[in-house]
């Protein structure tokens, strides 16, 4: 491991990588999610590197995420911000959960963009709070980044 | 019979086989179809619909609902079942391909649209959005959705008051401590239109500098970006023939935080260029109803982070010479 922290905070790293140890979805984890929202700059890497680790396990990489994150951990830190398409569909629940009254607290799913323009990029957010025939809630956070 | 109906007769004659004559082209059966299904065609001229892309300012979305053969393919009942459609044609007509009993619903549907058409009636709208903590929540809206009538199949906190009960409850929520109500300007459209409205300010920001060379010169041009900051509201309605009054609406709320955030730029120029890295937050709030005239639905979802988004969504029929 490096001595600096590789998203510029080291309990934000810590976490992380307690994540990918356990073999948790980072996008699983409230705190990292709070996190990212506050520091939009991280979300490409972060979201990459969620998606490659996503892509090993289902190419039948070894389950010891520790390993994976060795070889990966190095990379993220030089990847440029090229477009990432990433959709967490995170269906908490959504299978599972009593139709009635609603899951509190419930996220429907989240999903990360980055589309870049010039020096520029606008990363976007998206939240579904709730997504239902009748209702659907959304929560979009942009920012503009440099590249 | 009398002397009165037998003079009658052959207007009468002449109406029904006139009515025969224009069946078929309206509708047809669909050739080898094991489901009996048919072709229908619905003339929505008299409606005067407009759902094109219409006027819209720089930088505004596009509408946010989606167009008419989907508004009534999420009313209509029967639903429309797999390989069955509805479509427009050409702006003026709805193309049915389903079962006898979807063709049925969707003619009747616009036929009472264009008698209340023609009678000059139009819906009024009333939309908010409330945002507010889980203790507001608990200590207003809780005891509310619990003593409405029960909605089963509900997934989300749901229930249809009358004016009454929607009174008491905003007047409960304006002395509650912890809300934010957002509320669209009230709304007047006929019926199957889809009406839009946008209320804010668009945000111009540098977004970018473009570098070109004069001569030996180079020189940095701004490249003007526009965020929209403020609110947007779309609605579409009918009255079926029950006499309800089936709903879409859209309300979006978009904020863009003051002050824009900037940063520097080095494009090697003999000076750093400025561009600003502004960051927005919209939500958006897509629902459907069916709801009694002068009704309102009340419906809530929580967050994960606890906080409740919930919105209210009243609509009235009214003559236009008709006092709000």
């Amino acid at each position: 491991m490096s001595d600096h922290p590789l998203f510029g905070d080291a309990a934000f790293d810590a976490r992380l990588q307690r994540c990918l140890d356990d073999g948790v979805d980072p996008l699983d984890d409230r705190a990292i999610c709070d996190w990212l929202l506050e520091h939009p700059d991280a979300l490409p890497a972060v979201a990459q590197l969620r998606e490659r680790l996503q892509g090993m396990a289902a190419a039948g990489a070894p389950p010891a995420a520790a390993t994976a994150r060795r070889r990966l951990v190095p990379r993220i830190a030089v990847l440029s911000a090229a477009t990432v398409a990433l959709c967490g569909m995170l269906l908490r629940g959504a299978g599972s959960a009593p139709p009635t009254p609603a899951p509190v607290g419930r996220l429907v799913s989240w999903s990360v963009h980055q589309r870049d323009s010039g020096h520029s990029a606008a990363v976007t957010a998206h939240r579904a709070v709730a997504d239902s025939t009748r209702l659907r809630i959304r929560v979009t956070d942009t920012w503009r980044i440099l590249r | 019979m009398t002397r009165a109906h037998a003079a009658r007769l052959p207007a009468t004659c002449a109406a029904v086989l006139s009515a025969l004559a224009i069946a078929p082209a309206q509708r047809m059966p669909v050739p080898d179809d094991d489901g009996g299904r048919m072709v229908q065609l619905v003339d929505v001229r008299p409606l005067l619909l407009h759902d094109g892309p219409g006027l819209r300012m720089k930088g505004a979305p596009p509408p946010r609902l989606p167009g008419l053969a989907e508004f009534l393919g999420a009313f209509a009942e029967p639903k429309p079942g797999a390989g069955d459609a509805i479509e427009v044609l050409g702006g003026s007509h709805v193309c049915v391909l389903g079962p006898p009993a979807l063709c049925d619903w969707v003619a009747r549907t616009v036929a009472e649209a264009t008698r209340r058409r023609e009678a000059n009636e139009l819906f009024d709208f009333e939309i908010r959005m409330l945002r507010l903590g889980d203790d507001t929540y608990k200590a207003v809206l809780a005891p509310f959705f619990a003593a409405a009538p029960a909605q089963p199949d509900a997934e989300h906190p749901y229930c249809i008051v009358v004016q009454d009960q929607l009174g008491a409850l905003l007047l409960e929520l304006k002395n509650a401590t912890g809300v934010e109500m957002l509320q669209a300007p009230r709304l007047l459209t006929a019926q199957l239109n889809r009406c839009s409205l946008q209320t804010g300010d668009f945000v111009d920001y540098v977004r970018d500098f473009a570098v070109r060379r004069n001569g030996a010169a180079a020189i940095a041009d701004p490249i003007v970006d526009r965020a929209f900051d403020g609110i947007r509201a779309e609605v579409r309605a009918v009255s079926l023939a029950d006499d309800r009054i089936a709903v879409e609406c859209a309300f979006e709320h978009a904020q863009v935080q003051r002050p824009l955030p900037t940063s520097e730029l080095d494009l090697g120029l003999q000076q750093k260029v400025t561009i600003q890295l502004p960051r927005m937050r919209t939500v958006a709030i897509e629902q459907r109803a069916v709801l009694p005239d002068g009704h309102a639905v009340v419906a809530a979802s929580q967050c994960e982070d606890g906080e409740w988004f919930a919105t209210i969504l009243r609509v009235q029929r009214r003559l236009p010479d008709q006092p709000r």
